[in-house]
């Protein structure tokens, strides 16, 4: 099926954020990666089958100005804490992939009672074992070769008809954006001790050929939250949504509607 | 005019393979290719040449902050304007500049500038940049705070100096109880301040509200007078004064000999060394995300075309430098008014150019062209 999706502006706070909403159901807050923020993808639409998908933008993503206010990620958990209270979303399932997978766990570290379930897929935040690839030093092609297995899953700026001067410029202001929070070290070595304050059901969803955080890490992550569940799917790479949106999708529903209403 | 030597101290054996082997000479490259033995010779050649510009009458000799990289291997400007100090007479030691966006403590760099400038009786002048894009993944600061983080940093050194302390400073970025630097510098109300940019609208903007010499380096010379016109625009418009020569320095690249082909034969395979090698540097690190505006980025982008080569820097921007003493003399002279430059910082050695060749195109200028030159009233203060 095809959702039917709106785009919204929220204003958090005084913060401009383009939202996208599609589907039907318990809120599910879709908190996005480092890159592409404003486009509805194939996992989101599986979602929207059974939950009212809310994926809003970063702050400095989607075109939006980098705020002076943005320094690091607890800036953005508390941007959250604000977007809920605004939206009047109540007790949303979280998804964060990525670096919206490290928001989404400082989220729910400082306000567990805000969350029904969290689902974290390929995410930040934990301190890796070994030292992750510097994808900012990389060339882009060379970027995709750790994020993908295989071809990028997605087309290259302009293929879909769109100015790629647009687009590349786009993804310069999301990287600036993205290195606000990463830019310095893309963890945070306080978040180990903090983990055991997740409380709500979790699962934590990985690639297994995930080249810039091996699996290991995610069944490690797994490890510190107090009953969390955690799924390696074979074959795929850091982008689970984007390359494997149906065993994605299947997984995070079957997930969260056995979580619905569960204890925090 | 006022004679600036503009000096890199590039390291001379970058492999000749260095972008498939290293991708960069900066950052990435291995520090296994810097041989210190060989370290402890180059620096003090690259010292004679600089003391040497000192003795033949230059107005001034000029150091900068580079790090891990083949380019240039002064990573503490500061350290080299120390040596300079003892060794040097009359030349004013111009550090251009302090990377100060880069420094976790910015303190640390008014402190060394004022030891300096008491040390010297006054010689120094101190530039501020914000770094090459590159010295970002080095020194491992976000470069979406970089301008934001040189302006602080300005603002503090320069209170630091003109304000009696203690006095405490509480920014967004650097906070201290206590401000008060010992010893303060000698020139009043501080050491002149000069702006090395690659001509970005918003620093030409902000040098000229500050009226800082503003020096455009390995700009082609059509790009170059825009940006000074624009500077001088906005001088007169928006802050009321006139900006003169004074205000610009043009650099270039200069080498003298006998014959105009003796001197282009000299120069040309260091000019590709420093192009291919010093230079190997991948756009995403020359521009890392946030380092410059999207505007900025943006125009960036359309001048080379996407996926196009990056420009390559401009060494003689304008007639070029290289000839016999009369035609340098004569296209310096032309060039610096075509631009309305005041302050001309020739690069007499580049890349890996020995010092014997150095010394030869150097004599040679400090005989020949140097005293046809026009120059400044001795003893005028430079900036």
């Amino acid at each position: 099926m095809t959702a039917d999706v709106r785009t919204t502006t929220i204003d958090v706070r005084g913060t401009t954020v383009p939202c996208l909403v599609g589907g039907d159901g318990p809120p599910l807050l879709w908190l996005h990666g480092a890159g592409g923020s404003d486009s509805w993808s194939p996992a989101q639409d599986a979602l929207a089958t059974a939950f009212t998908v809310w994926a809003p933008a970063h702050p400095g993503f989607a075109g939006t100005p980098l705020p002076d206010w943005v320094r690091d990620v607890h800036d953005l958990a508390f941007h959250y804490v604000d977007f809920l209270a605004t939206t009047s979303l109540d007790r949303p399932t979280v998804v964060g992939i990525s670096l919206g997978g490290w928001i989404a766990t400082d989220l729910a570290v400082h306000r567990p009672d805000l969350v029904d379930a969290l689902v974290l897929v390929d995410a930040l935040g934990l301190r890796p074992e070994s030292p992750m690839p510097d994808l900012f030093i990389m060339e882009p092609a060379a970027a995709m070769g750790v994020l993908f297995n295989g071809p990028p899953p997605m087309p290259p700026p302009g293929a879909d008809g769109g100015d790629p001067m647009d687009m590349i410029v786009r993804m310069y202001e999301e990287q600036a954006a993205a290195a606000r929070i990463m830019w310095k070290r893309s963890y945070d070595p306080r978040l180990e001790r903090r983990l055991h304050h997740l409380t709500m059901p979790t699962l934590v969803i990985w690639g297994g050929d995930d080249r810039l955080l091996p699996a290991e890490h995610g069944r490690r992550l797994a490890d510190l939250i107090p009953g969390a569940r955690v799924e390696i799917l074979d074959g795929v790479g850091h982008v689970v949504p984007l390359e494997a949106p149906d065993a994605f999708a299947r997984l995070v529903t079957e997930f969260a509607l056995a979580s619905i209403g569960g204890p925090s | 005019m006022k004679l600036f030597n503009f000096h890199l101290m590039p390291w001379p054996k970058i492999p000749a393979d260095v972008r498939e082997r290293y991708t960069s000479s900066w950052v990435l490259m291995p520090n296994t290719v810097y041989d210190p033995v060989e370290g402890t010779g180059l620096y003090a050649e690259y010292l004679d040449q600089l003391v040497f510009a000192d003795e033949i009458g230059f107005d001034a000799v000029c150091v900068n902050e580079h790090h891990q990289n083949g380019y240039g291997t002064m990573p503490s400007p500061n350290i080299i304007a120390g040596v300079l100090a003892g060794r040097t007479k009359n030349a004013k030691i111009a550090i251009l500049g302090n990377g100060i966006a880069l420094r976790e403590n910015p303190l640390r760099v008014a402190e060394e500038i004022a030891m300096l400038d008491v040390i010297t009786g006054g010689r120094i002048i101190s530039g501020f940049v914000r770094g090459i894009g590159a010295e970002y993944f080095s020194l491992n600061i976000d470069p979406s705070t970089s301008r934001a983080r040189f302006h602080e940093a300005h603002d503090l050194i320069v209170k630091a100096w003109t304000e009696p302390g203690p006095f405490a400073w509480d920014g967004e970025h650097y906070s201290y109880k206590y401000v008060n630097v010992w010893p303060r510098p000698l020139q009043q109300p501080h050491p002149p301040i000069f702006v090395p940019s690659q001509g970005s609208s918003e620093t030409i903007e902000w040098a000229a509200e500050h009226r800082y010499p503003y020096v455009c380096t390995y700009t082609p010379m059509p790009q170059l007078i825009r940006y000074y016109d624009e500077y001088r625009r906005l001088a007169e418009e928006r802050f009321g004064y006139t900006a003169g020569p004074e205000q610009f320095g043009w650099t270039s690249l200069i080498y003298v000999a006998e014959t105009e082909q003796e001197a282009l034969d000299a120069v040309a395979p260091h000019v590709r060394y420093f192009t291919e090698r010093c230079f190997a540097l991948p756009p995403q690190m020359l521009m890392p995300p946030g380092y410059t505006t999207s505007g900025s980025f943006r125009r960036m982008l359309e001048a080379r075309g996407i996926g196009g080569p990056q420009a390559a820097p401009d060494l003689n921007a304008g007639e070029v430098l290289i000839g016999t003493p009369d035609q340098v003399g004569e296209r310096l002279v032309s060039n610096m008014e075509r631009c309305g430059a005041g302050i001309f910082m020739g690069m007499f050695q580049v890349g890996d150019m020995p010092h014997t060749k150095v010394m030869r195109s150097m004599e040679l200028f400090a005989d020949k062209v140097l005293p046809h030159l026009p120059r400044d009233a001795a003893g005028a203060t430079v900036g």
